[in-house]
């Protein structure tokens, strides 16, 4: 190709022209490339080199490291892609807009300071909920089933299906979602795994006749761990709603959009989560069933499902369903039994009108009677925590201050710690459900009850077991879950037991083995 | 043509080379080795489909989460990057540097780049790359940083494969023929060298740690420090590559089209310095709701309201530069592609410095009004013009008009459409989120809301996969056909030249 001449940086003008116009910036390549890059490094030193180097807060009070299997976990929630639908933070709106949150706690800059705890979780839209407080919210058999299927455990989820992961992958990603909130989500973790060896040691207690039967009048062991997870008010509630269609046709409603995957389509606590659970869905079809029929109110079963059950599946709707819709739910499970699910309108003729049996009565003002049951707060200097805890003395059990549950459930100070958990109570304070069920597995008896424990009370048995130094009964995150080996193996509780768990164990599946 | 003082002509005379001086007709009648243009351009149209189609499946699996369940490679969280990189790199970045190697060499009177040999592998092998990172991010292999997902050895290629492109475009002004530099030109020695910089600095490359992934690799060390480093580098992907490029594609396409010089060189001055030093900074507005520090967050919202400095600069210059040529919006296809980018491209600056301000981000963050966003930028700004220079650059180098009209406009019309239902489906279920979540209602009561607007965006999101088809198709054919005599078709400026010779 023949020579082009070069052009000239500056341009030819005729000589007729006026003089040369006012220099404007001359864009050079040194300008373009240099000077660009230059204007760039000045910012990046601003708001690349300076945050990452001199925003250094110290770990928060809630964090701890992360253990081997928890890091694992969290390259598995990387790999496939969770943070695309799951935000790591909450905000301050997430907590102070409305209380009807299920986020405990903003995140405070502390809980992203672990060393190698990396690359960041923040995430960038929510799809599905925040995570970054959801330990200890669900016990790890829960987590197994919404994995394998979200709609398994949540039927309006559009969250896709990880069954493809292996076990190891599972247990490693439960492992890394139950420590997500820090030490509260490992107090909360600690909290399900003790409920749900109490759940599966109550089983086996033994009573007159089969598991569980209560022909000798009183509420079974089971019943009493689930009592006393909640008010005693609600023991004997009665539903304030009337029985109309309307409300049964929404308590339909919301059954089927939110019960089903566990507790079945035919309300019989086959859903096709029941499988990975123990302990397993409860049934609603059997009219006389007792522990979910004559030895819950309506009351009762507003709180299960409004507060959960740690230790089992059952969530707490409370952060999701309305108070009504609850009630209204709770209307409609009554007329399962008559075929509330099969007919095309639930009617209020089949409605199950709840009767407690006298012996509940009696069992209710033996075992917790009113007259003990009026709160004297404690004196506020040996308080542990202000305005709620009553036994802070160890040593020394005021048996005549109010010990109720509810007075540890429902304070809404210490709910906000807690995240929202029934029965939790502050580190170190007594527990009373967990010191109840220990009681009932030591003895191997149901208190109020049992032959030889007719008279054994709420503050009898709390009395007793006050006065052992051996932190059985207390809460803390140093507690080890303290079931007798002898009933319960507290192995099986963990990630790398999850196949056993309901395996071979499920008490739903195969009957227990009994006392050893 | 008009041989009288158009400034066009002016120009020419000024700056062209002897030929385009001598010329009445002002036009460059030069011939010109565009190959590297061609590869360059041919793979990001057959990207376009590939990764719009990952957009579909993301879609249909936001409605039917079963539709893939039981096949890994397919799950939303490996195909929501391969989507999200996949527009980034093979469509977009390949299509800007298919169009920068043809509007380059002609800025700067050279014959082709420095090297069309050394452009060409580096398309092959960003396409090899880029099939690598398929693969790799569909086997679960990834880095888990947001844009930054693929692995490291990876990372390494695309920054070898880059600043060879990055060299190329060095010595090809360094030996220019043409001195003074258009405003394209600054854009095209810059901005790959702000992605240069941004993917290094943003993919921590200094820190291989588990080179294969599933690992801590290419993070800083805590989660925090990570988090603010990962969104900086993310916008500056769009904020320093993607809107350069669009500003040097449109600097080029509307006064090209139009035959009128761009209006202002001042204002052009001010788009490129005040990008330089504001979009740097913006990145942060992705974390104004984290516990961050609160000085980074104010940062990054002056920064993101100070950028619409430099955008209100480039929109009066194009609108100035418009003048009398509005004709040409319903004439001419690649110039009405363009300047739908344009509007878009505005709209969205607005949009997005309004959403970096704390109590409208309150409101919107974490929600699809975001993700909207993000569409109105990537899709309704930027993929927009790349088919806009497609379906002009492609003409220009091939010599030949496009083989159907009339399917040029189904392209358009389907992609118009589709975006804007895709848009405002989102924005709306976006509006409906935040609005929930602001009242009490958890994520998970509030999707059963957004359903019927999943629905509609995969409805909109399919016509924009059958409008890339039907532009894929349309090359195809213009490429294979002689359409030398197709000469009533106004969708594209003939050569003069090509004034009927039997």
């Amino acid at each position: 190709m023949s020579a082009i001449p070069e052009i000239p940086s500056e341009p030819i003008y005729p000589d007729n022209w006026p003089p040369h116009p006012r220099k404007k910036m001359v864009m050079t390549p040194l300008m373009a490339t240099v000077g660009a890059l230059l204007a760039f490094a000045t910012v990046v030193f601003m708001v690349v080199y300076l945050p990452t180097t001199t925003f250094e807060p110290p770990p928060s009070d809630n964090w701890r490291p992360l253990t081997d299997l928890e890091m694992q976990g969290r390259n598995v929630f990387l790999a496939n892609g969770c943070i695309y639908c799951h935000s790591g933070f909450t905000r301050p709106q997430d907590i102070y807009a409305d209380q009807y949150y299920v986020y405990s706690r903003v995140s405070e800059p502390g809980d992203y300071m672990g060393a190698g705890e990396t690359p960041n979780l923040f995430g960038t839209i929510r799809t599905g909920p925040d995570l970054s407080q959801a330990g200890g919210f669900h016990p790890d058999d829960w987590h197994y089933a919404h994995y394998t299927n979200a709609r398994y455990t949540t039927p309006i989820s559009i969250m896709p299906s990880f069954e493809f992961l292996s076990l190891d992958e599972i247990k490693a990603l439960i492992a890394f979602t139950q420590s997500r909130g820090g030490k509260l989500a490992d107090m909360r973790m600690l909290h399900q795994q003790n409920l749900k060896a109490f759940e599966q040691a109550v089983a086996n207690i033994a009573a007159p006749g089969e598991k569980g039967d209560r022909t000798d009048g009183f509420p079974s062991a089971g019943a009493i761990d689930n009592l006393m997870l909640m008010e005693r008010g609600y023991w004997t509630t009665s539903n304030p709603l009337p029985v109309t269609t309307q409300n049964l046709v929404r308590g339909r409603q919301i059954f089927e959009e939110r019960c089903i995957g566990c507790h079945g389509s035919q309300g019989d606590g086959n859903g096709p989560a029941a499988f990975y659970f123990n302990p397993p869905p409860a049934a609603f079809n059997v009219a006389d069933d007792q522990e979910h029929g004559s030895d819950t109110s309506p009351g009762a079963y507003y709180w299960r499902i409004l507060r959960g059950i740690p230790g089992s599946a059952m969530e707490n709707f409370g952060t999701r369903l309305s108070v009504d819709d609850i009630w209204k739910v709770v209307l409609f499970l009554k007329t399962i039994p008559n075929g509330g699910l099969t007919a095309e309108v639930p009617t209020p003729d089949m409605y199950i009108q709840w009767k407690a049996y006298p012996e509940f009565y009696k069992w209710v003002n033996c075992f917790a009677p009113q007259e003990d049951y009026y709160f004297q707060p404690s004196s506020p200097t040996n308080a542990s925590v202000d305005a709620g805890s009553v036994l802070t003395n160890t040593a020394n059990v005021n048996v005549n201050q109010a010990i109720t549950p509810s007075i540890m459930i429902t304070n809404t100070a210490l709910s906000s710690d807690m995240g929202d958990m029934p029965a939790m109570v502050p580190d170190g304070e007594m527990n009373p459900s967990y010191a109840v069920t220990e009681w009932m597995t030591t003895n191997n008896a149901r208190p109020c009850g049992s032959k030889g424990f007719e008279n054994v009370t709420l503050l009898d048995i709390l009395a007793e077991v006050s006065e052992r130094t051996d932190g059985f009964a207390r809460q803390g995150v140093d507690q080890v879950p303290f079931i007798p080996t002898a009933l319960i193996d507290q192995t099986q509780l963990t990630p790398q037991f999850i196949d056993k768990v309901w395996g071979q164990d499920n008490p739903g599946i195969k009957p227990a083995a009994g006392n050893k | 043509m008009t041989t009288t003082s158009q400034p066009w002509n002016r120009l020419i005379q000024r700056f062209g080379s002897p030929r385009e001086r001598t010329s009445t007709v002002g036009q460059a009648i030069q011939e010109f080795d565009d190959s590297a243009a061609r590869l360059w351009l041919y793979s990001s149209i057959v990207w376009l489909t590939i990764v719009d189609l990952f957009g579909l499946i993301l879609a249909l699996e936001l409605i039917s989460p079963n539709l893939f369940a039981g096949v890994p490679w397919l799950l939303f969280g490996r195909v929501r990057p391969l989507h999200v990189n996949g527009v980034i790199f093979p469509w977009l970045s390949m299509m800007y540097w298919g169009a920068l190697f043809y509007m380059i060499p002609r800025l700067t009177g050279r014959r082709g780049m420095w090297s069309e040999r050394l452009a060409i592998w580096t398309a092959w092998a960003f396409n090899v790359w880029f099939v690598l990172g398929i693969i790799t991010i569909m086997a679960g292999m990834t880095q888990g940083r947001e844009y930054a997902e693929f692995i490291w050895p990876l990372d390494i290629v695309l920054i070898v494969l880059w600043f060879s492109n990055v060299f190329n475009m060095l010595m090809t002004v360094a030996t220019r023929r043409v001195k003074p530099l258009y405003v394209t030109t600054w854009w095209a020695l810059a901005a790959p060298l702000w992605l240069g910089a941004d993917y290094i600095i943003g993919n921590v490359i200094w820190r291989p740690g588990a080179i294969w992934g599933n690992g801590v690799s290419g993070a800083l060390d805590t989660s925090m420090a990570d988090g603010m480093l990962n969104w900086w580098y993310a916008h500056n992907l769009f904020g320093l590559w993607l809107t350069p490029m669009l500003l040097a594609g449109l600097y080029y396409l509307v006064p090209r089209i139009t035959k009128t010089p761009l209006y202002s060189h001042t204002l052009s001055l001010i788009s490129f310095w005040g990008m330089a030093f504001f979009y740097t900074g913006v990145g942060h507005h992705h974390l104004l709701q984290t516990p961050t520090p609160g000085w980074l967050k104010t940062i990054a919202i002056l920064s993101s309201i100070s950028l619409l400095i430099p955008v209100f600069a480039f929109t009066v210059n194009i609108l100035m530069t418009m003048r009398g040529n509005w004709e040409k919006f319903f004439t001419n296809l690649p110039l009405r592609f363009g300047l739908t980018a344009f509007v878009f491209y505005f709209l969205v600056n607005v949009q997005g410095s309004f959403e970096a301000i704390q109590s409208f981000n309150r409101l919107t963050h974490f929600t699809n009004f975001v993700v909207a966003h993000a569409h109105l930028a990537l899709l309704g700004a930027f993929t927009f013009l790349g088919m806009g220079l497609i379906d002009y650059i492609i003409p220009q180098i091939l010599k030949k008009p496009l083989y159907s009209a009339r399917l040029a406009e189904w392209q358009y019309w389907l992609i118009v459409i589709g975006f804007l239902g895709f848009f405002w489906a989102l924005t709306i279920a976006g509006f409906i989120q935040g609005q929930a979540w602001l009242r009490g209602i958890p994520e998970v009561n509030v999707i059963p809301f957004l359903r019927p607007y999943f629905m509609a965006r995969a409805i909109f999101g399919a016509m924009i996969v059958l409008s890339g088809i039907v532009q894929a198709y349309n090359i195809y054919r213009t490429v294979h056909t002689d359409t030398r005599h197709l000469l009533h078709m106004e969708i594209s400026d003939a050569l003069p030249e090509l004034e009927v010779t039997a």
